[in-house]
């Protein structure tokens, strides 16, 4: 049973278009994330399946019913039955926290009281019921309004970059106990996101959007493994990337190995790139075979729980095109010292050069 | 993926085929506009008929009199106004002296007192007869009037005077606003470049407040084009004096409207000139840098002259006319309440909750179905249902009665014939009448108030509660007018104090025998009984206080940087 449908989705603002013949399915009590950089159009999305936005061309079915249709008058917002959580968390200034929660609630019953109850003490807001939200910390803030979403039963619900708006210390707490409530009450999401790594963490089902488009959808490990292009390959975190052209045996000759290229003709440029975390180093001797790539150390940073190093090649060093490794835990070589690295080919994806898509 | 179409099958579609539905607001937001404007174009409807040949007699007699008169009057107060305005304006953001702080919010008290009220205490204690004059010929043995010099209260020069001292606030206040907002750092640079004080306001200061200024003057203008009580006080023969002439001795509305065309064209002008202003203050932003401003200490003999060139506008402007009307309240309170007083202002009361009800109500539907629906129809429907506050009363007062005027002989006719039975005059010459009025006049407050304020609510608090399952009309009922209740209050106040005052206008629409409290005191000064009436004047200029309360809050709170 699908949750959310949205099909052929096309929007514009003016001249600019927003969205170009979007299509997106969530199925029954799963979260799926909108990831994509600004400006891809993803709140825009959102926005019309809430019907905060007009649809102008597509549908839009939550449940068993479609709400919104291409020339036939849509269901009003008030109608849909959708919970929707903003970034600004867009609490109502004048009213409690306990009014806050209990606004969209229209048919007030005891059930639904002690899951309120109960839910605010879950989240860790005992005591602050009859506090405004003006006297709440951002967490708190967040709590209430993914609160206040949630308690009028809404059939699915939309998260508009939840946890943008709070420090980085706070954000991971938060975020899985947003997730537990969800796995919870079952809820049906869309969330959307520019932070990869929350993606990964909250998602079933990862849909990638660029530019008005949804470039790949899958669970973050098959996106994680296999991305379609570049740019979802590259949304994970900085990237190495070379240049080459495929030879006649049907692979590419880079500094960091060669890399069997399949299907694709010789003589064709391509871009390779490796991933930081596929760079690994060859830390102790006698670690055993493979690691033949050698390279110069540049610097050496480490960032807790992760070392990151700025290699070059050290017959042709490039220092405006490093290359960066991230290797667990502590691994401080000198710089100027040279390394041997083994790279993970998992972690080494091909890709027409050029292409964003 | 399935497709959707096997997910609808179940209950076939909720949605309607889509017909164009008029929609509730825009509807409602173009009748409301439509009603306001009626009045406006009905004056140049009215002026367009035949008149009798009055308008040849009037262009060859009285008008070019009239138009002279107004121009004179016009600029003699803008001028006043914009000395007295922008001066204390920039003495007391730039400087320091005694008193500033107290200045800063008392210079606004002038707004309390209307301008006829300030013209009979005036006339009372400069007259011939008055106590000035009297202790002035005491003192130096002078007989009668052969044997010195006294101004002639009772002129042009006068009432020029007389409202420069009641305006200059308006001036005063978006020239203050405008000294605040300019960068420090673009004064400073004037200082470093060597200029003088007087040479960095002149050549800097000035023009980057000029737009703010500008707007100030335009304004203080339409108050003077649209008062009544002064110039018919002065015997200055203004258009407004003009209409009420023609309207009520020679018995011509039509003679009127025109004269009142004529007046249009001045307003124009002078809204013209306004947005203009307006727009322009736009570029004259230089920066958002907001530090404490550099004050300039200024020498002792300077910083005195400084709190003298405060104090007098207050001193002429508020405070003398609210002590001697107190005097006169303090003598002659008995026979005010023994007389009709507490009627009058039971009326004036009444006739200013009423449209301060109905204007907040308006004011807020047009706002809130502009934010619904954000179209170029509607944006106009409400820039032209705000004009009002630019037409003179009287202008306003010919628009309104004419048509319903009409209105009631149609209706009357109808009934009539089918009846038998005649119904009278029930729509003009009714409260009715002067309530539309006021709406039409003062809609501009209570919408342009109203529609900032509700700009301050983020759009997401409105999808907040749609999402949880409010409608648009549920939503501002328990979402913005909570979060906007400091400014409906202002905005019914403001309204309220204005109808109180208004005179022009309820001169001419009200029905046989209603007074108010500013057309009683009116009709008392001129009949040289100001003492008598003085508590209504009194009751006047306290209601007025409260918008001054209100704006001087609002003054101590807007200085950036606060000290």
């Amino acid at each position: 049973m699908t949750g959310l449908t949205m099909q052929g989705i096309s929007h514009s603002f003016g001249h600019q278009q927003v969205l170009d013949n979007v299509s997106l399915q969530v199925d029954q009590g799963l979260v799926a994330c909108l990831l994509g950089p600004s400006g891809c159009g993803k709140t825009t999305l959102l926005r019309i399946a809430a019907g905060l936005e007009p649809l102008q061309r597509g549908r839009v079915g939550i449940g068993e019913r479609i709400v919104a249709e291409t020339g036939l008058a849509e269901l009003p917002p008030e109608a849909r039955n959708v919970g929707l959580m903003f970034q600004d968390y867009a609490l109502f200034p004048h009213l409690t926290v306990w009014e806050n929660v209990k606004f969209g609630v229209t048919t007030p019953s005891q059930d639904r009281n002690a899951w309120t109850a109960a839910a605010i003490e879950r989240m860790g807001l005992l005591g602050f019921a009859d506090h405004y939200p003006h006297e709440l910390s951002g967490g708190q803030q967040q709590r209430v309004a993914l609160l206040r979403a949630l308690a009028p039963e809404p059939s699915i619900l939309l998260l508009d970059e939840p946890f943008s708006g709070l420090d980085v210390t706070r954000r991971a707490q938060v975020r899985e106990q947003t997730l537990n409530l969800l796995k919870e009450t079952g809820h049906t999401a869309l969330m959307v996101t520019h932070d990869p790594e929350e993606a990964m963490f909250m998602s079933d089902q990862l849909l990638v959007m660029d530019e008005g488009r949804i470039v790949q959808t899958g669970s973050p490990i098959e996106i994680y493994q296999h991305p379609v292009s570049a740019f979802v390959a590259s949304l994970f975190g900085p990237i190495n990337e070379l240049s080459a052209l495929v030879g006649n045996d049907g692979s590419v000759e880079t500094i960091l190995g060669r890399f069997p290229v399949p299907g694709i003709s010789a003589g064709t440029p391509v871009n390779v790139l490796v991933r930081p975390e596929g760079l690994h180093a060859q830390q102790s001797s006698g670690a055993g075979s493979g690691y033949d790539v050698r390279l110069r150390v540049v610097s050496a940073r480490p960032i807790g729980r992760s070392t990151h190093l700025r290699l070059v090649d050290e017959n042709n060093p490039d220092h405006e095109n490093a290359f960066h490794a991230r290797i667990p835990g502590l691994f401080l070589p000198a710089s100027g010292e040279t390394v041997s690295f083994h790279i993970d080919e998992s972690q080494v994806f091909i890709f027409h050069e050029g292409t964003r898509q | 993926m399935t497709k959707i179409s096997s997910i609808s099958a179940p209950g076939g579609s909720t949605l309607a085929k889509m017909a164009w539905r008029p929609d509730r607001w825009t509807i409602g937001a173009l009748v409301t506009a439509l009603l306001i404007t009626g009045p406006i174009v009905a004056v140049f409807v009215i002026a367009l008929a035949p008149s009798n040949g009055i308008w040849a007699h009037l262009s060859s007699t009285v008008l070019p009199h009239y138009i002279w008169t107004t121009i004179l009057l016009m600029s003699g107060v803008g001028i006043g106004t914009l000395l007295i305005g922008t001066g204390t304006a920039w003495l007391v953001t730039m400087c320091r002296f005694p008193g500033r702080r107290f200045f800063e919010w008392a210079l606004v008290l002038p707004l309390a007192v209307p301008a006829y009220v300030i013209a009979y205490v005036y006339t009372d204690i400069l007259e011939f007869s008055g106590p000035i004059q009297d202790f002035l010929r005491g003192v130096f043995g002078w007989g009668n009037r052969q044997d010195y010099w006294f101004p002639e209260i009772r002129s042009l020069g006068g009432a020029v005077s007389m409202m420069t001292l009641v305006l200059y606030p308006y001036v005063y206040l978006l020239a203050r606003a405008a000294f605040l907002e300019q960068s420090v750092c673009v004064l400073e640079v004037s200082r470093t470049l060597g200029k003088t004080p007087w040479q960095s306001f002149r050549q800097v200061a000035f023009p980057l407040a000029r737009p703010a200024v500008i707007a100030g003057v335009s304004l203080v203008m339409m108050e003077t084009l649209n008062d009544f009580g002064t110039v018919d006080y002065f015997a200055v023969a203004t258009l407004t004096a003009g209409i009420y002439d023609v309207w009520l001795n020679m018995s011509s509305v039509s003679g009127a409207a025109q004269l009142a065309t004529v007046m249009m064209t001045f307003v124009i002008v002078l809204i013209g000139m306004e947005r203009l202003a307006r727009r322009g203050r736009r570029f004259h932003h230089t920066g958002t840098k907001y530090s404490v401003l550099p004050d300039m200490q200024l020498s002792r003999p300077r910083a005195w002259l400084a709190t003298l060139s405060c104090a007098l506008p207050i001193v002429f402007g508020f405070l003398t006319p609210a002590l001697v009307l107190a005097d006169y309240s303090l003598d002659f309170y008995e026979e005010t309440l023994a007389g009709d007083f507490l009627i009058y202002m039971r009326n004036s009361l009444a006739l200013a909750t009423i449209s301060a009800g109905i204007a907040v109500m308006i004011g807020l539907f047009l706002a809130y179905a502009i934010r619904l629906r954000d179209t170029v129809v509607l944006r106009a429907a409400a820039r032209v249902a705000s004009i009002g506050y630019a037409v003179p009363g009287a202008v306003l007062a010919i628009g309104v009665m004419l048509p319903l005027t009409r209105l009631d002989h149609a209706i009357n006719d109808t009934i009539l014939s089918l009846t038998g039975f005649s119904t009278g005059l029930i729509l003009s010459g009714t409260v009715f009448a002067m309530v539309l009025g006021y709406l039409v006049r003062f809609l501009a407050l209570s919408f342009g108030t109203l529609e900032a304020s509700l700009g301050k609510i983020t759009a997401n608090m409105d999808g907040a509660s749609r999402t949880l399952g409010r409608g648009p009309a549920s939503t501002l009922l328990r979402v913005h007018i909570p979060i906007m209740r400091s400014s409906v209050l202002t905005a019914a106040i403001l309204v309220f104090v204005d109808v109180m005052k208004e005179l022009p206008m309820t001169m001419l629409l009200r029905p046989f025998n209603f007074e108010t409290l500013a057309t009683y005191v009116h009709q008392y000064a001129s009949d040289e009984l100001l003492e008598e009436s003085a508590l209504g004047a009194l009751s006047i200029v306290a209601a007025g206080i409260i918008p001054v309360i209100i704006l001087s809050a609002a003054i101590t709170r807007s200085r950036p940087g606060r000290r």
